[in-house]
């Protein structure tokens, strides 16, 4: 008996090792953004637009925006844009760093986050 | 809550790589058990034992798979809520949870079914259908802007054929065992042998149906970590493919030479089945990696990559470490230097933390070298007893990664030893380290044969095994430049792992003499192959 004690050892090594395996990056990920990173925009009032290369629930999705003294507000996205894209306005720039930090949910159930850094200039 | 939202990531992609190997076994035995074992004639001896024994397999792997999509659902669900402050309704009507549960619930169903002396072909098919329709749902093809049919039909269509194929081989290693009839031993191989091509066919068909929108340009197969992951994938596909050639030769000799030549068969299958864990490990990282096509960040060219292999002395000479800040750090990085904050580059590395690594990488290097040399040398017998100690080089490696692995820690930084355990990547890299040394010491006293059991002589290749299916799926965090130039490197000291670990398990394992030999001279060239591809390792250009 002791081939199918191995067989189900086999198996119980296969899920074991399946759950050895380390974190890793998920799609959505970003393909473009307006601003785009590293970029200088004029103040007061700024169109955000980020695209993914995945379909995403808006439902889940989330954008902030970060100052660099750290002070942070949620942005309202924009309903009845394309599936894979989100849309906000950001309100009230001054001049200075910013950090565009956005949360959302693929349709495959892939969670992802990241940051725009860009910068609100003269 | 914020734990669990920090572990998320972690536990997702440990329940999607559970699942996805139980999805594979459960629909593997609901097609074999119908289409191969139902059709059997004559004798029932060993039949009736076999059909116990693999629709309890098919049980037990339906309801790790309903746990794991159960569980997938609940993490989710949790996750959104705690993220978005969705409330329970909500969370729970996104796409994927109800994919999740909808698996779960067709999972808890086909281990009813197949509870049951005399399982439904059609139930067992169609709750089939179901658990790969809804793993499809959650899959590149549905989620893309524009999902296309065609695609969608061809990811079912290639989880099907995986699942017929390696999820079919448990079974079939079963059937070899316990059919005592050896025409039906036979008719079972050939049977099983004409699904496993058909099956390979459908899984190259679909695949490169499916990789030529998903890399986009050929560039894309070498320059993102999605071609990577693919191209290793490819890699171990080829290497079943090598192993189902030779089960393919021993079907049809045994049509010449009775059946002899099947003995070595259920041998093979399992070498077959680890490898194919490993492609399937390898096919859930590039589920959850970003299309190489949709991947827009900074690419490595031609050039940065053919540095990374140039030829050149290993870096023996170990850093000297920058002096140490006041409050006990190490000096600061160069984006930190700068005036960095936040808004920085937090995972820029120093020309310390580069040469320290390359310095570290070659001499593992050497450790891995020097062991397949000695492993290799020791089968002429020109070593006597002394060749059997190979075993005592990775305990001298373990050693040595516990004092170089984390300068900051003790015993060569500031930090100590159980205050360093709190920092989750050093305590990741000891937890690695204690693993090494205690295979060392396993094998060492199983090659002075200190053992009267054979299984802990398994523990080496399967340890192997498991290294070997991290380092290749563990990339994909950041998916940058330098990310892609390290799996670059890695990846073909993760494919001879692979390679070394099966060729070990062979040599164990095999009863022809021959093939046995053969195999033990293969796993110590591809440990030394694998030292010398470590040896090259560069991060500086």
């Amino acid at each position: 008996m002791a081939w199918r004690a191995r067989v189900l050892s086999m198996i119980l090594a296969m899920i074991l090792l399946a759950g050895s395996v380390a974190d890793a990056a998920a799609h959505a990920s970003l393909v473009s953004s307006a601003p785009a990173a590293g970029a200088v925009v004029a103040g007061g009032e700024v169109s955000i637009e980020l695209r993914f290369d995945s379909r995403l629930d808006p439902r889940f999705s989330q954008l902030k925006l970060v100052r660099e003294d750290g002070a942070a507000a949620v942005l309202r996205i924009e309903a009845g844009g394309p599936s894979d894209a989100l849309k906000a306005t950001g309100t009230g720039l001054r001049e200075g760093r910013y950090r565009l930090h956005w949360q959302v949910l693929g349709v495959d159930g892939h969670a992802s986050r990241g940051d725009v850094a860009f910068q609100v200039g003269r | 809550m914020q734990a669990f939202l920090s572990i998320y990531g972690m536990a997702d992609w440990i329940l999607r790589g559970v699942s996805m190997v139980a999805q594979t076994v459960a629909v593997g035995g609901a097609l074999y058990l119908p289409f191969m074992l139902a059709p059997l004639e004559g004798p029932a001896s060993g039949r009736v034992g076999l059909w116990r024994f693999c629709r309890r397999v098919l049980v037990s792997s339906a309801l790790v798979l309903c746990l794991g999509q159960a569980l997938t659902a609940v993490a989710l669900t949790a996750f959104l809520m705690g993220s978005t402050g969705a409330d329970l309704a909500t969370a729970m009507s996104a796409d994927a949870v109800i994919f999740d549960l909808l698996s779960a619930c067709a999972a808890l169903a086909l281990a009813s079914v197949a509870r049951r002396a005399s399982g439904a072909t059609a139930a067992l098919v169609l709750l089939s259908v179901v658990l790969v329709g809804a793993h499809a749902g959650v899959t590149h093809a549905a989620s893309r802007s524009q999902p296309a049919a065609a695609l969608l039909a061809a990811e079912t269509l290639h989880l099907f054929a995986l699942a017929a194929w390696i999820g079919g081989v448990p079974y079939f290693i079963a059937s070899l065992r316990m059919l005592e009839d050896r025409g039906q031993r036979a008719a079972v191989a050939a049977r099983f042998s004409l699904v496993s091509l058909a099956a390979v066919a459908l899984l190259v068909a679909t695949g490169v149906f499916m990789s030529v929108p998903y890399v986009g340009t050929p560039e894309g197969l070498y320059q993102t970590t999605y071609g990577l992951l693919l191209g290793a994938k490819a890699v171990l596909l080829a290497l079943l493919l090598c192993m189902g050639a030779v089960n393919l030769h021993a079907v049809r000799r045994q049509r010449r030479d009775g059946c002899a030549a099947l003995r070595s068969l259920p041998v093979l299958a399992e070498a077959e089945v680890g490898v194919g864990v490993i492609a399937i490990l390898c096919a859930v990282a590039l589920a959850s990696s970003p299309l190489a096509a949709d991947t827009r960040a900074a690419r490595p060219d031609a050039s940065e990559i053919s540095k990374r292999f140039e030829l050149a002395w290993p870096r023996l000479a170990s850093p000297a470490p920058p002096p140490l800040a006041a409050d006990g750090l190490r000096g600061p990085s160069p984006a930190s230097a700068a005036g960095g904050d936040v808004f920085e580059d937090e995972t820029a590395r120093s020309p310390f933390d580069i040469a320290w690594s390359e310095a570290h990488h070659h001499y593992a290097a050497l450790f891995v070298v020097a062991t397949g040399l000695v492993a290799l040398v020791s089968r002429s017998g020109r070593l006597g007893r002394l060749g059997r100690r190979w075993p005592l080089l990775f305990l001298a490696l373990a050693a040595y990664l516990f004092i170089v692995a984390d300068e900051d820690a003790w015993p060569l930084g500031p930090t100590g030893f159980f205050e360093s355990l709190a920092n989750p990547r050093i305590a990741q890299h000891k937890l690695m380290i204690a693993l090494v040394a205690a295979l060392a010491l396993v094998e060492w006293r199983a090659q002075a044969k200190k053992f009267r059991a054979a299984w802990p002589s398994f523990i080496f290749p399967l340890t192997i095994a498991g290294a070997a299916a991290l380092l290749l799926t563990h990339y994909g965090h950041s998916g940058d430049k330098q990310e892609v130039l390290v799996e670059i490197s890695h990846t073909p000291v993760a494919l001879l792992g692979v390679i070394a670990a099966a060729a070990r398990w062979l040599e164990l394992r095999l009863p022809s003499p021959a093939l046995g030999r053969v195999a033990g001279l293969v796993w110590p060239v591809a440990f030394i192959a694998a030292g010398a591809v470590l040896l090259l390792y560069r991060e500086s250009a």
